[in-house]
C-alpha cells in the first residue's frame, strides 16, 4: 500500500490522545449523598462487566476513528479499491526551450530538463507491475519522432528517457493534453493516469484551462498529475509585442514601431537595451547576429520593476517589400534570453488602401456611419512631420450597393452593415476578396440576428441569442479576443465592456448589472474571429455609430481601430509569422516531416537547420534565396512567462479537483487532490463515518464520555 | 435552614384544614380511655346500634327494647357499639438515611428532604388526631441507640391542651444526621418497632413514617406483630424520586449517608438494573403490608405530599363508612 500524502501519517500520533485522556484526565465526579446504597451496590456489582466492555468499546472506537481519519488523509492507494493495479500512464515530459534553464541543486546546477527526466524515472519506477507507459515529450506539440508512439514497458521507457532531446519549442499544453487523452481513451486498461512534468507557468495552465476541464469527461476515473520543475526568476524580461504602431506599415516612411516589455520576475531588471533589426541569417540567438546586422533602431531603458510593463516606441524605415524584423531586449543578468526576442515578418507597402462600406447614420441622415471609422483611421495615419511626405493611407468610403474594385484594397470595414444583407454582387465580391487572404472587419450590433442557412456567409454573422446570455466568464475566457486585440486584452477591453458595451445591446432590463452581462456571453466573446478561405473575418458586436454607443467618441476607439488594422497585416502574412509547429497555410509550402522547410514545386532546400528554431529564416534553394521566402518563427514566445509556479489552488481550479501536484525539485508533493483510481481514502472515510456513528451509539450506551 | 415543619403558610394551612376535615380514622377496632369517634371492641350504650340480646337480671331496665317486647312478649336488651378515642402511635424514622437528599458539604436538608417531609407528615397526623380528640404518642428512630435514648417514645400519649404545640416543638429539635453507623444503628427503626410491639399498649393506630431502607425481612416481621397486637397500621414510605428513578448523568460518586462507603459509577450504565431492583422492592413492601391488612402509601419527598396524604385519608374515611362507621 502506497500513500499519496505519507507525511499525514504523523497524524496517527493523535490516536494516543483518547488513551492519554483515559489514563490522565479523570472527570471530577458529582458527589451525591445516598441512602439506598444496598440497591446501588447490587446494581454496580451486576453491571460491572458490561460497563467495562462498553468503556473499552468506546475507547477502541475513538482510537480507530483517529487512526483511520489519519490514514484517509494520507490517501492510501490500496489494491482492493477499484482502479488499482497496472496503470496505463501517459507521461507528458516538457522538452521546450525553457527546460534548458539551470536550477541550483544540492549536486550543483542542473537543467530543468535533467530534473524532469529524473522525476519521470521516479514515476515510472513507482508503477505497479504490468503497467505501460506512453512517453510523450512535448513543446508546443508532441515531439512524436523522439519516442515510439506505442505504449512501452516501464523498463523500455527508462531507456527512452535517456535518449530524449531538448528542443527550442515553446510550451503549449493543449495539443499534448489532447493527444494524450485520445491515446488513453483508446486504452483497454482500467487504470489510467496522465502525468505532466513541466515548468509550465500559470499563464500556460490558464491557456489550457479548456482542455484540462474537459479531461474528467474524456477520461472518467483517470488520475491527472503534475510534477512541476523550475523556480521563479528574480528578474525576467519578456518581450510581449513587436510591430508597427497603428498596424499598417507604410513603405519608405519613418513609422513608429511599438515594442512592449514586461518584467515577470520578482526583482527589477536594469540596463536594458531594445534593438530592432533585420537579421540576414536564421537563428534565435541575437548574440549570434552581427552587432550592426541590419540594425534599424535601438533604445535603452534604465530599469523595469517587478511586474511592470513598458511600451517603447522605436522608429522603422523600411523599403517596400516583405522583411523579417527581429526585436530583442538584452540586459545584464538574464537567464532566459529567448524570451527577450521576437521575430516578425512585415510587409511595407505604399499606398495602403482601406475601404469603409457604410450605411447612413441613424443619428444624422446626412452623415454616414463610417464617418467615425474614417476619422479614426486618419488619426492613425497622423499628420506628416515637417520635411516628410504625408503618409499615403487612403481611406475609401463606399455604399453597400457599389463596392467597386477590391483588387488594391488592403482592408475592408463594414460599418454597421450585416453582411448577409449585402446585395448578392457585393457579397460575392467581398467573399472572393477575403478568401484570397484578406481581412474583413464587420462592426455592428449583431445581437439577436437569427442564424441563416442559404447565405454565402453561412452563420458567420449569426447574433448571440439574448436568451443565452449568462454571467460573464472571467477575462481569461475571452482568449479569442486576446489574440486579436493584444493591447486590449485586459484593462482596456474590460473597460470597454463595462463602460461602453452595456449601452450597446440593452435587453431593456432595468438592472444595469444585467445589461453589463452582455459584455461576453457563454462562449460568445466580444470579438469573434473566423477563417474564411485564406482570409479572415473579424466580427465585433459593437456599434460604430454614435446612435449605438459612445464607443466611437471614446479615446480608445482609434487604438481599437489600429489594432484591427494591424491584424490586416497579420492575416496577409500569416504563413510568414509562424508559431513553431503551426503549419503554414500557403498552398506552395509545407512543413517537412521533422525539421526541414521546403518547397513542393522545386528541389529540396539545402537548409538543414531546424526550421522550428526561433528567429528569422530565409529559404534558399541551392544557395539562392527564394523570392519572398522570409519566415519568422516564434519559438520562444511565451517561454518564461510568469515563471512563478502556479499556485496549487489555481491549478486545482483549472483542472477541477483531480490533480496531483508534485514539486520535482523538492520531491515533495504540494497538493493532495486526485482522482479515484486506487485511492482508498473515500472508503476509509466511509468507515470513519460508520465508526463515528457507532461511537455515538456506544457513548450513549456507555453513558457519557470517558 | 430550620428543620421545623412549616404549616403556617397558606398552602400548609389549607392542607391541614382538609386533613382535619377528613380525619385520620382507625379502620380497626381501637381501645381508648374516653368516648370518642372510633370504633371500640366493647359493647356499650352509645349511638351506634350493635345488637339485641336477652334480658338477664341486673341489666339496666332503661335499655329494654319495649317495642320488641310488644311484638315478641320477650324482654330484650338493646346494645350499642361503644365509640372511643384512640392513641395514635407515630413511629418517625429520622435515621441518617432520611437525610437524603442533602448537600454533601454542609449536611443541610431542604424542604424536599425525606426527613423534613417525614416530620411534616408526623405533625399533620398529630394535629389531625388531636382535632379528633385522640391522643398522640411519638416514637423516634434516629440511629442514636445509646442508653440515654433507650426509650424511643419521646412523647407519651396525652390529650391535654397544647399537645400539638408540644409535638411541633419536639419535631423542631429533630433532624437526621449523616454519619457512620453500626449495623445495629442502621436497624434503628426495627428497634423502635420492637419497643412498640413489646409495650402493653391499648389497641390504636400505628403510623410508621419511614423510607424503610433497612433490611426488610425483620421490619416486615415487626410490622406483622404490630398488626397482631390489634393495632391499625398505616405506613407512609417517604422516598426521593432520585432514589427511585436514578436520573443522574455523567460521573457520579455516591456517598453512603450511613457509612463511609463510596461508590463511583456512571448512573447511566446502572440505571436500568437499579430501577428494576427498587421497583421489585417496592412491590414486595406493598404486597407484604397488604397481606397483613396494613395501609401503605408512597410519598415522594420532592413532590407535594398533599394530594397523596389527602387521598389516603379520604380513602380511609370511605372505607370506614363502608364498614358502618361514622
Amino acid at each position: 500500500m502506497g500513500f499519496l500524502a505519507p507525511w499525514m501519517l504523523l497524524g496517527a500520533l493523535t490516536a494516543g490522545v483518547p488513551i492519554a485522556l483515559h489514563l490522565i484526565r479523570r472527570n471530577k465526579p458529582t458527589v451525591v449523598p445516598w441512602a439506598a446504597m444496598d440497591f446501588l451496590l447490587r446494581s454496580v456489582r451486576e453491571t460491572r462487566s458490561a460497563s467495562r466492555f462498553r468503556d473499552m468499546m468506546l475507547l477502541v472506537c475513538r482510537v480507530f476513528v483517529l487512526v483511520l481519519a489519519t490514514l484517509a488523509l494520507a490517501r492510501p492507494l490500496a489494491s482492493w479499491v477499484p482502479g488499482t493495479g497496472p496503470v496505463d500512464l501517459a507521461l507528458l515530459l516538457d522538452v521546450s526551450g525553457s527546460m534548458r534553464t539551470e536550477e541550483p541543486t544540492a549536486t550543483g546546477p542542473r537543467s530543468r530538463f535533467s530534473l524532469a527526466r529524473d522525476e519521470a524515472e521516479r514515476l515510472v519506477r513507482a508503477l505497479p507491475a504490468g503497467s505501460r507507459v506512453r512517453l510523450m515529450p512535448f513543446g508546443d506539440r508532441v515531439e512524436a519522432g523522439q519516442t515510439p508512439s506505442e505504449p512501452l514497458e516501464p523498463a523500455l521507457v527508462l531507456e527512452s528517457l535517456g535518449r530524449l532531446r531538448q528542443t527550442d519549442l515553446a510550451t503549449r499544453l493543449e495539443p499534448a493534453l489532447d493527444m494524450a487523452a485520445d491515446a488513453l481513451a483508446q486504452s483497454d486498461m482500467a487504470n489510467k493516469r496522465l502525468w505532466i512534468i513541466s515548468d509550465a507557468p500559470a499563464a500556460i495552465w490558464a491557456a489550457s484551462a479548456g482542455s484540462l476541464r474537459a479531461l474528467p469527461n474524456r477520461l472518467p476515473g483517470a488520475n491527472l498529475g503534475w510534477s512541476r520543475v523550475g523556480t521563479a526568476l528574480t528578474a525576467h524580461v519578456q518581450l510581449m509585442e513587436s510591430g508597427p504602431e497603428g498596424g499598417l506599415l507604410l513603405a519608405n516612411t519613418r513609422q513608429p514601431w511599438r515594442v512592449r516589455l514586461r518584467n515577470t520576475g520578482t526583482g527589477p531588471a536594469r540596463g536594458l537595451t531594445v534593438r530592432l533589426a533585420m537579421p540576414q541569417t536564421g537563428g534565435a540567438d541575437p548574440a549570434a547576429q552581427p552587432a550592426d546586422s541590419g540594425n534599424i533602431d535601438e533604445v535603452s531603458l534604465a530599469e523595469i520593476g517587478p511586474g511592470q510593463e513598458r511600451v517603447l516606441h522605436l522608429e522603422a524605415l523600411l523599403p517596400e517589400g516583405r522583411h523579417g524584423v527581429m526585436a530583442t531586449v538584452t540586459w545584464a543578468g538574464e537567464r532566459w534570453p529567448i524570451d527577450g526576442s521576437m521575430a516578425r515578418v512585415v510587409e511595407a507597402r505604399s499606398p495602403r488602401r482601406v475601404l469603409v462600406v457604410e450605411r447612413t447614420s441613424t443619428v444624422d441622415p446626412g452623415q454616414a456611419s463610417g464617418f467615425f471609422l474614417e476619422q479614426a483611421l486618419v488619426a492613425l495615419a497622423g499628420e506628416a512631420a515637417p520635411g516628410e511626405t504625408k503618409r499615403p493611407l487612403e481611406v475609401l468610403r463606399r455604399s453597400p450597393r457599389e463596392i467597386g474594385e477590391l483588387t488594391d484594397i488592403d482592408l475592408v470595414f463594414l460599418a454597421g452593415i450585416s453582411p448577409p444583407g449585402l446585395p448578392d454582387e457585393s457579397a460575392r465580391q467581398l467573399l472572393d476578396w477575403c478568401k484570397a487572404g484578406r481581412l474583413l472587419v464587420a462592426w455592428g450590433p449583431f445581437t439577436g440576428v437569427p442564424p441563416v442557412v442559404d447565405n454565402p456567409w453561412g452563420n458567420l454573422f449569426a447574433g448571440v441569442d439574448p436568451a443565452q446570455i449568462q454571467t460573464p466568464p472571467s477575462l481569461p475566457d475571452i482568449t479569442q479576443a486576446r489574440g486579436i486585440l493584444a493591447p486590449f486584452a485586459l484593462p482596456p477591453l474590460d473597460r470597454l465592456g463595462r463602460v461602453i458595451l452595456r449601452r450597446l445591446h440593452s435587453t431593456g432590463a432595468e438592472d444595469p448589472a444585467e445589461e453589463m452581462l452582455l459584455r461576453t456571453t457563454a462562449g460568445a466573446p466580444l470579438v469573434r474571429r473566423q477563417e474564411l478561405g485564406r482570409g479572415e473575418v473579424i466580427r465585433l458586436d459593437l456599434g460604430v455609430d454614435a446612435a449605438d454607443s459612445d464607443l466611437v467618441l471614446s479615446p480608445i476607439f482609434p487604438p481599437l481601430v489600429g489594432a484591427l488594422s494591424s491584424r490586416a497585416g497579420e492575416v496577409a502574412l500569416a504563413d510568414h509569422n509562424l508559431q513553431a509547429g503551426a503549419p503554414p497555410r500557403s498552398p506552395g509550402l509545407e512543413l517537412g516531416p521533422t525539421r526541414l522547410l521546403r518547397t513542393t514545386d522545386s528541389a529540396e532546400t539545402s537548409e538543414t537547420r531546424a526550421w522550428n528554431k526561433a528567429g528569422i529564416w530565409r529559404l534558399e534553394e541551392n544557395g539562392v534565396p527564394v523570392r519572398d521566402a522570409v519566415w519568422a518563427v516564434r519559438g520562444g514566445t511565451g517561454e518564461g512567462d510568469d515563471l512563478e509556479p502556479a499556485p496549487t489552488s489555481v491549478v486545482h481550479e483549472l483542472a477541477g479537483d483531480s490533480l496531483v501536484v508534485v514539486d520535482a525539485n523538492s520531491t515533495e508533493a504540494a497538493g493532495i487532490l486526485t482522482g479515484q483510481g486506487g485511492e482508498a481514502a473515500w472508503w476509509i472515510l466511509l468507515v470513519v463515518l460508520m465508526l463515528l456513528l457507532s461511537e455515538g451509539l456506544v457513548a450513549r450506551w456507555a453513558g457519557g464520555s470517558l | 435552614m430550620s428543620g421545623a415543619p412549616i404549616l403556617d403558610d397558606s398552602a400548609g394551612q389549607g392542607f391541614l384544614a382538609k386533613a382535619k376535615a377528613l380525619g385520620l380514622r382507625a379502620l380497626a377496632q381501637v381501645e381508648g380511655g374516653r368516648i370518642g369517634e372510633q370504633k371500640s371492641p366493647r359493647r356499650g350504650f352509645s349511638v351506634e346500634f350493635a345488637q339485641h340480646r336477652e334480658y338477664v337480671p341486673g341489666d339496666d331496665p332503661r335499655h329494654l327494647d319495649w317495642r320488641a317486647y310488644a311484638r315478641t312478649e320477650r324482654l330484650t336488651i338493646k346494645e350499642y357499639r361503644q365509640e372511643t378515642n384512640y392513641t395514635l402511635q407515630v413511629v418517625l424514622d429520622q435515621t441518617p438515611s432520611m437525610a437524603s437528599p442533602s448537600s454533601p458539604d454542609k449536611g443541610l436538608e431542604g424542604h424536599t428532604g425525606k426527613g423534613y417531609q417525614a416530620r411534616l407528615l408526623s405533625l399533620v397526623a398529630g394535629l389531625v388526631a388531636q382535632s379528633q380528640g385522640d391522643q398522640t404518642s411519638l416514637w423516634l428512630a434516629d440511629g442514636r441507640n445509646d442508653s440515654r435514648r433507650g426509650d424511643a417514645c419521646i412523647i407519651p400519649a396525652t390529650v391535654r391542651a397544647g399537645a400539638g404545640q408540644m409535638l411541633a416543638n419536639q419535631l423542631r429539635e429533630i433532624r437526621p444526621q449523616p454519619g457512620n453507623e453500626s449495623p445495629a444503628q442502621k436497624s434503628d427503626l426495627a428497634r423502635v418497632l420492637g419497643q412498640v410491639v413489646s409495650r402493653p399498649l391499648r389497641r390504636g393506630l400505628v403510623l410508621v413514617i419511614s423510607d424503610l431502607l433497612e433490611e426488610w425481612d425483620p421490619l416486615s416481621s415487626l410490622l406483622r406483630q404490630v398488626r397482631a397486637r390489634g393495632h391499625d397500621l398505616l405506613v407512609l414510605q417517604v422516598l426521593h424520586s432520585d432514589e427511585i428513578d436514578m436520573p443522574f448523568t455523567g460521573d457520579v460518586r455516591f456517598d453512603d449517608l450511613e457509612s463511609a462507603t463510596r461508590v463511583s459509577t456512571r448512573p447511566h450504565q446502572i440505571r436500568q438494573r437499579y430501577t428494576t431492583l427498587v421497583a421489585e422492592w417496592l412491590d414486595r413492601v406493598r404486597a407484604d403490608l397488604r397481606g397483613v391488612g396494613a395501609d401503605h402509601a408512597l410519598v415522594r419527598a420532592d413532590k407535594d405530599p398533599h394530594d397523596t396524604v389527602l387521598t389516603l385519608l379520604a380513602d380511609r374515611l370511605a372505607r370506614r363508612k363502608a364498614s358502618g362507621g361514622s
